[in-house]
């Protein structure tokens, strides 16, 4: 005689999966990187802890195109949002496609939440910091090297030096704001370290002639103490 | 004896605790770019035969301009006319609400089909500030640094890039509450005559909840919907007519109870075997960012 039996049914383990209402941490549609061959900015690889001959590098920005009907130009019908990419594309806009995520996977992330599935970037997580209450984690080193190497792999094309010499000239205003005050110590220190990104952003460095680690300096074989 | 205490009477005359009959709303971003005046209406789509209408730009009025001839009899040949367009696409957004019978019969007003309607005004609103911060990312120059917080330096290289273009005053800048903050810390430090002019209560009254204040000319909008990509906010400061809007009204809604605002309309549909009342709001309406060249992001920490 065949005996059924049902299978295993908890709810416990979708909840636990699933996280509260994100509000505005998490977008409600997919997207798509899109670069700007105009915005550039220039990087302190030191801050983030990342060893380079160079210091100072140029990387691009890159924003979100959301996948949202009724905003820069997304209809609803059958393939609205390749019509807005294309048509941003044609603008001169650079795609990123989905292919060219961190180690070849998709920088878009699903999330379960309790107001449906909301969408994220690869580098962004959520911890819990409360009753529910969650609170985004960026992983910006991740995110500095994901487009160092999107300009390595030449995805995105260098810029021309004209489109640089517009971000050198604001720093050379701040300078040039901020030197009245110079007398005071804390703006002496912010105009120091102005200029001396000023200096790293007119060397117009890349990713590309910047890969190589700084070499470690030690005493050399055969020096005496 | 024994006196009659408030525990006593609990079982059976009071209550360990009831609700207050006011209702109050919860904590939320009720700004409104819509009325604000920084967007530019730019018209229905009722009777244009297409939900996408192209915004469309001619080069004249100034924008060549006339050029000394050889000599008196010399031959002028024709100057190229430059155009562009951009595409403001209608789309519907919708919610709904359903309530029963006996949930609106128990209580006292608070929450009842025609509240729900009212609601639906804040909830268009906040449609329209998240189309409005999403179409800012659209926008293809930049200031500030990914990672670092927005100065008053910022502020100015932003103002200075709408002045380097020619973009004509009035100047507005959509920014997150973070963003805000970070700028009105950043101007404590700043000497001179700066001046961070705040919204007054009167303002506040006029404007309505969101407008932030005046800082250098520049009218300020605090709004919880800017868009976060790379750990940073991306906000954005423009000259009027970068961003527009169109809409679309549904004229004749057959078989049911429609009131319908200015840009929205809400429906009432009955279930009655169920006793529910299904309270639709509905809006067609589509932004964009029609003029790149009049506008300048602000990407600053999150």
């Amino acid at each position: 005689m065949a005996i059924y039996t049902g299978e295993t049914y908890d709810t416990r383990t979708h909840r636990v999966d699933q996280l509260p209402n994100l509000g505005n941490d998490a977008d409600p549609q997919p997207f798509t990187y899109l670069h700007s061959p105009a915005s550039w900015e220039c990087v302190d690889l030191a801050e983030h802890g990342i060893e380079a001959p160079e210091r100072y590098e140029w990387t691009p920005r890159l924003k979100k195109f959301a996948h949202r009907v009724g905003v820069n130009g997304v209809d609803m019908r059958a393939g609205g949002v390749g019509r807005a990419i294309g048509a941003m594309r044609e603008a001169g806009w650079v795609v990123v496609d989905l292919e060219h995520g961190p180690n070849g996977a998709s920088y878009v992330r699903a999330l379960k939440t309790s107001r449906g599935v909301r969408y994220c970037d690869a580098f962004t997580s959520f911890v819990k910091v409360g009753p529910n209450r969650y609170a985004p984690r960026f992983d910006r080193l991740g995110y500095l090297q994901w487009r160092r190497e999107l300009v390595r792999s030449g995805v995105l094309p260098l810029p021309a030096p004209e489109i640089l010499e517009g971000a050198i000239d604001t720093v050379k205003n701040q300078i040039n704001r901020l030197e009245m005050r110079a007398h005071l110590p804390h703006v002496a220190e912010k105009v120091e370290a102005l200029r001396a990104k000023l200096a790293g952003m007119q060397r117009h460095k890349f990713a590309t002639d910047n890969n190589q680690a700084a070499p470690k300096r030690g005493r050399s074989r055969g020096e005496s103490a | 004896m024994s006196a009659i205490l408030h525990s006593n009477l609990e079982t059976d005359l009071r209550m360990a605790s009831a609700l207050a009959a006011n209702l109050r709303v919860l904590l939320a971003d009720r700004a409104s770019l819509r009325t604000s005046g920084c967007i530019q209406y730019a018209g229905s789509v009722n009777g244009a035969l297409t939900d996408t209408l192209a915004e469309r730009f001619a080069g004249l009025d100034g924008y060549d301009a006339m050029t000394a001839t050889a000599a008196e009899d010399t031959d002028v040949s024709a100057t190229a006319l430059t155009d562009s367009s951009a595409n403001i696409v209608v789309a519907r957004h919708a919610i709904r609400r359903d309530i029963s019978d006996l949930a609106t019969l128990t209580g006292n007003g608070g929450i009842s089909p025609q509240r729900l309607a009212q609601s639906m005004v804040g909830e268009y609103d906040a449609l329209f500030n998240a189309l409005v911060c999403t179409a800012l990312t659209g926008i293809s120059t930049d200031v500030g640094s990914t990672g670092v917080d927005f100065s008053v330096s910022d502020f100015y290289d932003a103002l200075f890039t709408l002045e380097l273009a020619n973009v004509p005053p009035a100047y507005h800048a959509i920014l997150h509450p973070r963003q805000i903050a970070d700028l009105q810390e950043s101007a404590r430090a700043e000497g001179g005559a700066v001046q961070y002019m705040p919204a007054t209560a009167e303002l506040l009254t006029i404007r309505g909840q969101g407008y932030s204040g005046n800082f250098l000319g520049v009218d300020l909008y605090k709004i919880s919907a800017v868009t976060s990509s790379g750990g940073d906010r991306h906000g954005g400061m423009f000259g009027t007519g970068a961003f527009m809007y169109r809409t679309g009204m549904v004229e004749n809604i057959i078989g049911s109870t429609v009131i319908r605002a200015d840009e929205f309309a809400v429906e009432f549909q009955r279930d009655a075997s169920k006793a529910i009342t299904e309270v639709v709001g509905h809006a067609y309406v589509g932004v964009a960012l029609v003029e790149d060249s009049r506008a300048v992001g602000i990407v600053t920490d999150a």
